[in-house]
């Protein structure tokens, strides 16, 4: 029997084993993360990750005895990530996170107090209105914000002027009545992101609640159920009526937009990257206020911020970092969309004549978007109930009520 | 002279030493070694060549019904792939075009370019692959050798154990995730091939047991005996005759392990950081940026990334699907 | 389970003066199953002993608020009866086209079987959210080339909405899962059918039996185990799909397609623990009473071929 060619080659299997995983645990060990005291790592999602290679490289040279440790997170990772990391206590020193996300983690004790950071080279009143508010509680403030952005009212002014529209809508009578009218053959009125991220719909939502009296506080959205049902109407009673694509339970921000610049949707309520991509490709695009029910409405501002986890060991140099990333070039550098801090805002590529009415928009009409945990759990409920309105199941002013009670039940839990 | 149990009292065909010999050490082609998954068990090797082939005009309606089976199998599985390697041919205009073409309007080579220059797909594949043959190997190891027990012998926990271990499948991966993730980061193998591989056992381990085990309950315990009637060991005994004999199904247990891993994204995206480790679903996500993704890419790293698991699936699968393919069963 | 090797032993035909040697060599060899199943056991105790145990626990030590709260939510029944109905439509239509495949492919009027075998496993192979993806472009009310075809065929005269209509988008989404998970029961079918002695078929052949009759006395018993493997398989993997639905239609319109996992997921992404761990153990229980059945029905099958 040939036992000892086969018992070698068993126990050759074994040894292997054993030695692949010794090796791979001594080489993360010895080669993986640093033991160095003052290199620190930053999150950083892909779209920034060419930006903040040249800022790190300026800030390593204007800081000698820190180095950076970049790591690449992507926008679908990134919320995983963080939080596993965050309860696990295994943390990297600086994060790149969503502003929505970081009361969640403040709550918990997770984050770091950078409060410190604020001053004479970075005044809480640089930046945009309530931004600083939404990330701070019991005089401790948890992130710093750099990128924050509303949406506005983006139209095709080619389809405004076939059909015989001469100004954008100001109200939400001329949004309606208009939509009507540009909606024939191939093309609808507007749509609405009902596929993709719950948030996305219910932030439209919120908009037109907030624009007729509702409001929020605290983080917390505080509706009343007139405001409720007449933004319930706009979107779903639009939906039922025609004038806004039926294919909007199928379509996100993404599709509505790649609809737009065919020429297929006339006007939606959409974020400054669409600008930039329409005007990339040379379609025609034009921007207004957001349309309230007697004049401009308010939007909510959204956007990403940096945090520095408490359970970081190295929460000095990470400030440090931090506190140059806030630097108004730095920050213009890092943003796609709009600048936190309103100085950095002068930078050439904010002030194109697509942008104008974004930055009218986030400087005189708008207000931080909701970002308790609490309201965040019933962002799916509010979301199903405005597709309910779209479907014809229930009735605007029955989900307007609805969506007040769900509000109003998440704020008293 | 060899074992002859009292076979037809069990219903099991009754085994020469010849046929015993062969099924061992396969040096005979013509019973292909088959006793795979199914709990036939009955004894012996199917496909047999010597069965009379018969033709003629009474089958062709079979053969008709057959082709056109298959013709309606490929339609329906290859419809969305050709959607999806045309798409990787187009240009990014091109793809939200309305009305929807099947076929680009122009061809390019533009997505391919990205997948291959700018972005980290062709390691993300190859620790795929490392990852998945991890996987695989530590997989059958570990569940052959819990298998043959749970299969071969009785001792008290024998079932409840084998009942616990089946559970393990029907956990859902997002309660696992912390406690894994602790785990491997305490082993320092955070961000590695290997703790990976590691993690994914949790998927693969419970239900390839119950398969191997099956498998091997259902082989004539007879046939091991027979082998240390003439003097073997255990060890020679599952080596020349249970091993051979399981051979398609075990193959079979390490392609699902394999796919099971090659297709895991929660783990793969927490538990891994930098390109060393990426995986290539986690890869997948880098062509979407913050507002838009970039579909022309990711299609064209969805071809890249199936082609060479196609060509060595069928390169492969005439071992695990035994007699099958073999000799002159060829039409 | 039947006790194997020493009792088989004396009951079979005698070997002459083996029985006192086979009695001591399984007294020794008893010790070496527990050093054969300690890799695995101890593998699969640490993998998943600890999350089963975290979640009953943190079930219960929360006062059971996770699954009160699960089931106060208000679409907690639709849930519940789009999770059954997905699962059923998705388990029982894998298996019949993985079977319909295997059969297809174990024909003896085919060539070039291996190349089949490889396209068709391919499905199985592409990245999930790829397939979903493309089936969603696909499916797309205005856009989608099957409502194209299907118009054009003069087989609809207004479009389908297969992912925005609340009445047929499970049969929608189910399909792609289909999909997904066919080429796995064909794998395992095409496997355990070239283990089917032939020559039984061909005896009963020979006898006048027709292909329907051998289909079902001979054909289906004997990878009845395979079947019942596969048929676990696939409903632990529709009670855990996530991707298909959540690219397909995000659980939408208005929940008519939100099941179990969805609504995981969806509390795990805003880290509400206490309703993870309720959904968890929802999941867990139903999937733990499939996992006895199917192992009291092979334990049965032992039985009965030993």
């Amino acid at each position: 029997m040939a036992i000892k060619p086969r018992t070698a080659v068993a126990a050759g299997i074994a040894v292997l084993a054993v030695v692949g995983i010794g090796g791979a645990v001594a080489a993360n060990v010895a080669g993986g993360s640093p033991a160095d005291e003052n290199t620190v790592t930053w999150w950083v999602p892909d779209w920034d990750y060419d930006a903040a290679t040249t800022v790190v490289a300026d800030f390593e040279a204007e800081h000698p005895d820190i180095d950076v440790e970049l790591v690449q997170t992507t926008g679908d990772t990134v919320a995983n990530r963080v939080s596993v990391a965050l309860e696990s206590g295994n943390t990297p020193d600086v994060i790149t996170d969503s502003v929505a996300r970081v009361k969640g983690y403040a709550d918990k004790g997770q984050l770091a107090d950078l409060r410190d950071l604020y001053g004479p080279d970075m005044p809480v009143e640089d930046f945009a209105p309530g931004v600083v508010d939404v990330v701070s509680q019991d005089n401790q403030t948890f992130a710093v914000p750099y990128r924050w952005a509303t949406n506005a009212l983006i139209y095709n002014p080619d389809l405004f002027a076939a059909a015989g529209i001469q100004e954008p809508p100001a109200t939400w009578a001329d949004f309606a009545a208009d939509a009507q009218a540009l909606t024939q053959g191939d093309v609808v009125g507007t749509a609405w992101p009902m596929k993709g991220e719950p948030s996305d719909l219910t932030l439209r939502f919120l908009d037109f609640a907030v624009s007729d009296g509702a409001s929020i506080d605290d983080g917390m959205p505080a509706l009343t159920p007139e405001a409720s049902t007449a933004a319930a109407s706009l979107i779903g009673d639009s939906v039922t009526q025609g004038w806004a694509s039926p294919s909007s339970f199928e379509l996100d921000n993404t599709g509505i937009r790649e609809l737009f610049l065919q020429g297929r949707v006339a006007m939606y309520l959409g974020g400054v990257f669409d600008v930039d991509a329409a005007v990339e490709q040379g379609a025609p695009i034009a921007t207004a206020l957001l349309p309230g029910p007697d004049g401009p409405g308010t939007a909510q501002g959204v956007g990403w911020a940096y945090i520095v986890p408490e359970a970081s060991q190295r929460q000095e140099a990470a400030k440090e970092l931090v506190a140059y990333l806030g630097q108004p070039q730095n920050m213009a550098a890092l943003t796609l969309t709009f600048p936190a801090r309103i100085s950095a805002s002068q930078d050439a590529k904010f002030t194109t004549p697509e942008r104008s009415a974004y930055a009218e928009q986030l400087s005189q009409h708008s207000t931080p978007a909701p970002n308790d945990p609490r309201w965040t759990a019933v962002i799916q409920s509010v979301h199903d109930e405005l597709q309910r309105v779209a479907l014809g199941q229930t009735s605007a002013a029955d989900a307007g009520a609805t969506i007040t009670g769900i509000a109003q039940e998440a704020s008293s839990s | 002279m060899s074992a002859s149990p009292d076979s037809t009292s069990r219903g099991i065909s009754p085994l020469t030493s010849e046929e015993l010999r062969n099924v061992g050490a396969m040096t005979d082609p013509a019973p292909g070694p088959v006793v795979t998954i199914a709990g036939a068990g009955h004894g012996v090797p199917a496909r047999q060549q010597g069965l009379p082939r018969r033709t003629g005009r009474r089958h062709t309606p079979a053969k008709v019904a057959t082709w056109a089976g298959l013709a309606l199998m490929m339609a329906w599985t290859l419809g969305p792939i050709a959607v999806m390697t045309l798409t990787s041919f187009k240009a990014a205009s091109d793809i939200f075009a309305v009305p929807t073409t099947l076929l680009p309007r122009t061809w390019t080579l533009a997505n391919y370019t990205t997948v291959f220059t700018d972005s980290s797909m062709p390691t993300a594949l190859w620790n795929s692959v490392q990852v998945g043959v991890l996987v695989a190997i530590a997989t059958l190891v570990f569940c052959f050798s819990a298998g043959y027990a749970l299969a071969r012998f009785r001792f008290p926990a024998a079932r409840p154990l084998a009942l616990f271990i089946l559970l393990g499948q029907v956990v859902p991966l997002t309660v696992v995730l912390l406690p894994l993730y602790r785990l491997v980061t305490s082993a320092q193998l955070l961000d590695s091939v290997v703790g990976l591989a590691f993690a994914h056992l949790a998927i693969t381990v419970p239900l390839v047991t119950w398969m191997v085990r099956n498998q091997i309950a259902a082989i004539p315990v007879e046939l091991e005996e027979a082998v240390q009637v003439d003097g073997g060991s255990r060890l020679d005994a599952v080596t020349y005759v249970v091993l051979p004999v399981c051979a398609p199904g075990l193959a079979a247990a390490g392609i699902f392990a394999f796919l099971q891993s090659w297709h895991e994204f929660l783990f793969a995206s927490v538990m891994t950081e930098s390109t060393r480790s990426r995986t290539a679903p986690v890869a997948l996500t880098e062509f979407a940026t913050e507002f838009s993704v970039d579909w022309g890419a990711t299609m064209a790293a969805s071809v890249v990334l199936t082609v060479p698991i196609v060509i060595v699936f069928i390169a492969l699968q005439r071992y695990f699907v035994g007699g099958l393919t073999g000799g002159a069963v060829k039409g | 389970m039947t006790p194997t090797a020493p009792p088989r032993l004396k009951a079979a035909e005698p070997i002459d003066g083996a029985a006192n040697t086979e009695a001591a060599r399984t007294l020794r060899a008893n010790l070496r199953p527990v050093a054969l199943m300690l890799p695995a056991a101890a593998l699969t105790a640490v993998l998943m002993a600890i999350p089963i145990i975290t979640t009953v626990v943190r079930v219960i030590s929360d006062g059971g608020q996770g699954l009160s709260r699960l089931f106060d939510l208000p679409n907690i029944w639709q849930v519940l009866a789009n999770t059954a109905a997905w699962t059923l439509l998705a388990v029982v239509g894998a298996m019949l086209v993985g079977y319909l495949g295997a059969f297809v492919l174990g024909s003896r009027h085919l060539r070039l079987i291996g190349l089949w075998r490889g396209l068709i496993m391919i499905p199985w192979i592409i990245p999930g959210v790829v397939g979903a993806t493309v089936w969603r472009w696909s499916l797309s009310t205005d856009y989608g080339i099957l409502n194209a075809l299907l118009l054009r065929t003069g087989v609809l005269e207004t479009p389908v909405r297969w992912l925005s209509e609340p009445s047929v988008v499970l049969w929608s989404v189910a399909l792609v899962q289909v999909w997904v998970t066919a080429p796995f029961v064909v794998l395992m079918v095409s496997a355990a059918l070239s283990g089917v002695p032939a020559e039984r078929i061909e005896a009963a052949r020979i006898d006048g039996a027709g292909e329907l009759a051998l289909l079902w006395n001979i054909t289906l018993p004997a990878i009845r185990t395979t079947s019942a493997i596969c048929l676990l398989t696939l409903v632990i993997w529709a009670l855990n799909s996530f991707t298909i639905i959540w690219v397909l239609t995000g659980g939408g319109p208005a929940g008519a397609s939100t099941i179990l996992p969805i609504l995981l997921y969806q509390a795990f992404q805003r880290g509400d623990e206490t309703l993870v761990y309720g959904v968890a153990l929802v999941q867990l229980l139903i999937g733990a009473v499939f996992a006895v059945l199917f192992a009291r029905t092979l334990r049965t099958d032992m039985e009965e071929l030993s």
